[in-house]
């Protein structure tokens, strides 16, 4: 068993066993074990190797990562090469290093001392942090990358697998490998999916828009209500009651993108929290650039985009256009991701100018939060009255009330649950079943 | 027997310093790094190889006694000999005796084998003064062929990529080191060289020592998939700004800690002894006390008491 460098883990990837592989992903995202106390490796050092406690100390300190440090200890002073044991990573891990906390500390020593022989400096050092409770992780590109050389998958394809819980599992890593389904929306992760060109190109298949200049929008029509979402994927629906109310009567389902003029008005209207008498004396429209569903009623019609190059650019400038935008033909939200409904249970409130509560969703025994929205003052002293416990200004509530939220659901690789319900909206107070952490994890994935 | 002094270390019955870093009379040289060997001395005397490398460090008109490796010479009551270092051509160990007693001071040093410099001499003493630049037990140094593979390797990458390969390190023994080091590999490469190492590098093919072949760095136009040695540069030089599409790697032992960077990839490779090979020297010496200077700690002088050896940082 050895541990490859960086660059080195696509081939590695290429040739490894699946149980081996699910745990360098596991690893490589930032799996930890449970660690041991410090005092234990330095204490197996300083016997192993007949050592003074300040020598280790010093080392420690020179090299500023005791993990390095110990590991650079062992492959310094041992005297013959090292003589790498055949076992895999899952054997490494499931073998030796997961039980080792459960060990006595004495027993902890003379097993750390017995797998010095069998580690190169490299795999030392992974030892070495992982058993004081670090992390190897592998900037998260590179993983990406190594796994999609290895496995041939598209990149976004890998990071949008990544992003779902991943344990160190054959089922997980089978999930990872399967083969693509089609490219996955991102909005966050893919490479910007518009560009700006002076040429339609030949392919009519091709999407391109008017790249009309004004803020960009994505309305939506779904359960009878309208949502207007901002680029940065904030609904703004309350900022343009103008529209919402021309958009009224468009058939659910309805989605479009725009763009908002005139754009001074609109800009204003979108930086601010309330709408105040000033912002409502400049009514804002809206220009339908490209439909995505439906038709778009009301609105100003998108103008059709036929004719020759020089026509077309000509009508552009007509339209005061910049020109024309071609729409990544793999990009199938140009705008903020369409609005998601989610069934959350209220977890956490925190009172102040506005009242924030945390929603979450049960997974086990755990809940994971997916979405912090504002909530009505009504709400405050039902869970003042109920409150499990208090940290601070924030309530925990008893997870027995669900809420309908509307908000766009994003990847969200740092947040236990791995999603996040963003600019997250209630609807209503509900009895249905909160929704599933897979079946969401499954629609960003595609 | 010598004692320290603001100006170095110095012998009162020989009336000498060795490696002194004020003007003073007579001034012992145990090799031409510019820590231990300054301009400004009334006379030098330091190993007969290594006089013209002194040469190139402290200039033409310096009063250089050159003398040869195990040939003794007087200065009072003091015998003095120098004994190879192995740290660069012409490093020198400073072995001194009065009355019976004889002490060792071994300047910079290391163990491992290097085509450039006569290898380390183990000189039986009572007193040896060493060094303990690597004085931790986390350096262990490779051996050198080994990473000259390594550097080969990088280059011929580089190479494949049409990219530059710019290596640096010390302009007086590693450079040197390097271009000895990789000569099997390529054995007819000719290397764009920094014009900081040429005088010095010339002195080492004088006194015999084979090198790859070298060119000064400015005739070149095209460095594309070419080997270049320069010393240490700041990113965003101007001889970098020239180089075109370029990989960087740097050559010195603090790569082994993480302390050095500065690259975009280094490779371990030192003049120095490492921990194994201090401790080995230390012993092998025979010395009943060891003074350890050079050191930002006292792990070398801890782990030898802990071995037997009266040991101190020489203070």
């Amino acid at each position: 068993m050895s541990w490859p460098r960086e660059g080195d883990w696509a081939g590695w990837f290429g040739s490894a066993s699946a149980e081996d592989a699910a745990w360098a992903v596991h690893l490589l995202l930032g799996g930890r074990i449970r660690r041991i106390d410090p005092g234990i490796l330095r204490a197996a050092l300083i016997e192993g190797f007949d050592l003074v406690p300040e020598i280790v100390d010093q080392s420690v300190d020179a090299v500023g990562d005791p993990a390095l440090a110990m590991a650079l200890i062992v492959d310094t002073l041992r005297t013959e090469a090292p003589a790498p044991a055949p076992c895999g990573l899952r054997s490494w891990m499931e073998q030796r290093l997961l039980p080792l906390a459960r060990l006595e500390p004495a027993a902890q020593i003379d097993a750390i001392a017995r797998w010095w022989p069998t580690a190169d400096l490299v795999l030392l050092q992974v030892i070495c942090r992982l058993v004081l409770g670090g992390t190897v992780r592998l900037p998260f590109a590179a993983l990406r990358d190594a796994l999609s050389a290895a496995l041939g998958l598209p990149a976004e394809v890998i990071t949008h697998r990544l992003l779902a819980p991943f344990a160190p599992t054959v089922a997980d890593w089978e999930r990872l490998i399967a083969p693509a389904r089609g490219i996955p929306p991102s909005r966050r992760l893919a490479p910007v999916p518009e560009v700006l060109i002076d040429t339609p190109p030949a392919d009519p298949s091709i999407p391109v828009t008017w790249a009309l200049p004004g803020p960009t929008v994505q309305l939506v029509k779904r359960a009878g209500e309208v949502h207007l979402w901002a680029d940065d994927a904030r609904p703004r629906t309350a900022m343009f009651p103008e529209i919402a109310a021309l958009a009224a009567d468009l058939p659910d389902g309805t989605v479009f993108d725009g763009v908002l003029r005139p754009r001074a008005a609109a800009r204003e209207r979108l930086e601010r929290q309330r709408l105040g008498p000033r912002q409502r004396a400049t009514p804002v429209e809206l220009q339908v650039t490209r439909i995505r569903a439906g038709r778009p009623g009301p609105f100003a019609p998108i103008e059709p985009l036929t004719g020759d190059p020089a026509a077309l650019l000509a009508k552009a400038r007509a339209l005061g256009a910049r020109g024309l935008r071609w729409i990544a033909p793999d990009a199938d939200r140009v705008l903020p991701a369409p609005a998601q409904e989610v069934v959350a249970t209220l977890v956490y409130l925190q009172a102040g100018p506005r009242l924030v509560a945390s929603f979450a969703l049960p997974v086990g025994d755990a809940w994971l939060p997916v979405a912090k929205a504002e909530v009505e003052r009504g709400l405050y002293a039902w869970v003042k009255a109920n409150a499990i416990e208090r940290n601070g200004p924030v309530l925990v509530a008893p997870p027995v009330r669900r809420f309908r939220l509307i908000g766009a659901l994003q990847a969200a690789p740092r947040r236990k649950a791995k999603l996040w319900l963003d600019a997250a909206e209630v609807i209503a107070e509900t009895d249905a079943p909160p929704s599933a952490l897979a079946e969401l994890v499954g629609w960003l994935d595609g | 027997m010598i004692v320290r002094t603001p100006a170095g270390l110095y012998c009162p019955a020989g009336d000498f310093y060795i490696d002194p870093s004020r003007k003073v009379a007579r001034a012992v040289i145990t090799h031409a790094h510019a820590d231990h060997a300054r301009r400004g001395m009334d006379a030098y005397w330091c190993a007969a190889i290594g006089a013209e490398v002194l040469r190139c460090r402290i200039g033409p008109k310096a009063r250089i006694h050159p003398v040869p490796y195990g040939e003794p010479f007087t200065f009072g009551a003091a015998q003095v000999s120098f004994h190879p270092a192995g740290h660069i051509l012409g490093s020198a160990q400073v072995r001194i005796e009065i009355g019976g007693e004889v002490w060792v001071i071994a300047g910079d040093y290391k163990r491992a084998p290097d085509p450039t410099c006569a290898p380390f001499e183990v000189v039986p003493c009572d007193v040896f003064v060493t060094e303990a630049t690597f004085g931790l037990p986390i350096y262990r140094w490779d051996p050198p062929e080994q990473v000259g593979q390594g550097i080969f390797a990088w280059w011929q990458a580089c190479r494949a990529r049409g990219e530059a390969a710019v290596l640096t390190g010390y302009s007086l023994g590693k450079t040197q080191r390097l271009l000895a080091l990789l000569h099997p590999h390529a054995p007819d490469a000719v290397v764009a060289l920094h014009g900081a190492a040429a005088a010095i590098t010339q002195a080492y093919r004088d006194a015999g020592v084979r090198l790859l072949a070298t060119e000064p760095i400015d005739g070149v136009a095209d460095l594309a998939g070419r080997l270049v040695i320069s010393p240490p540069l700041s990113p965003g030089s101007a001889l970098l700004e020239r180089l075109g599409p370029h990989q960087t790697a740097f050559a010195s032992g603090w790569i082994r800690s993480g302390r050095s960077r500065g690259g975009d990839q280094g490779f371990v490779l030192s003049d120095h002894a490492d921990w194994p090979a201090l401790v080995r020297t230390c012993l092998e010496t025979g010395a009943k006390r060891v003074l350890v200077q050079y050191a930002s700690g006292d792990a070398l002088p801890r782990y030898l008491r802990h071995r037997g050896v009266a040991a101190e940082l020489f203070a």
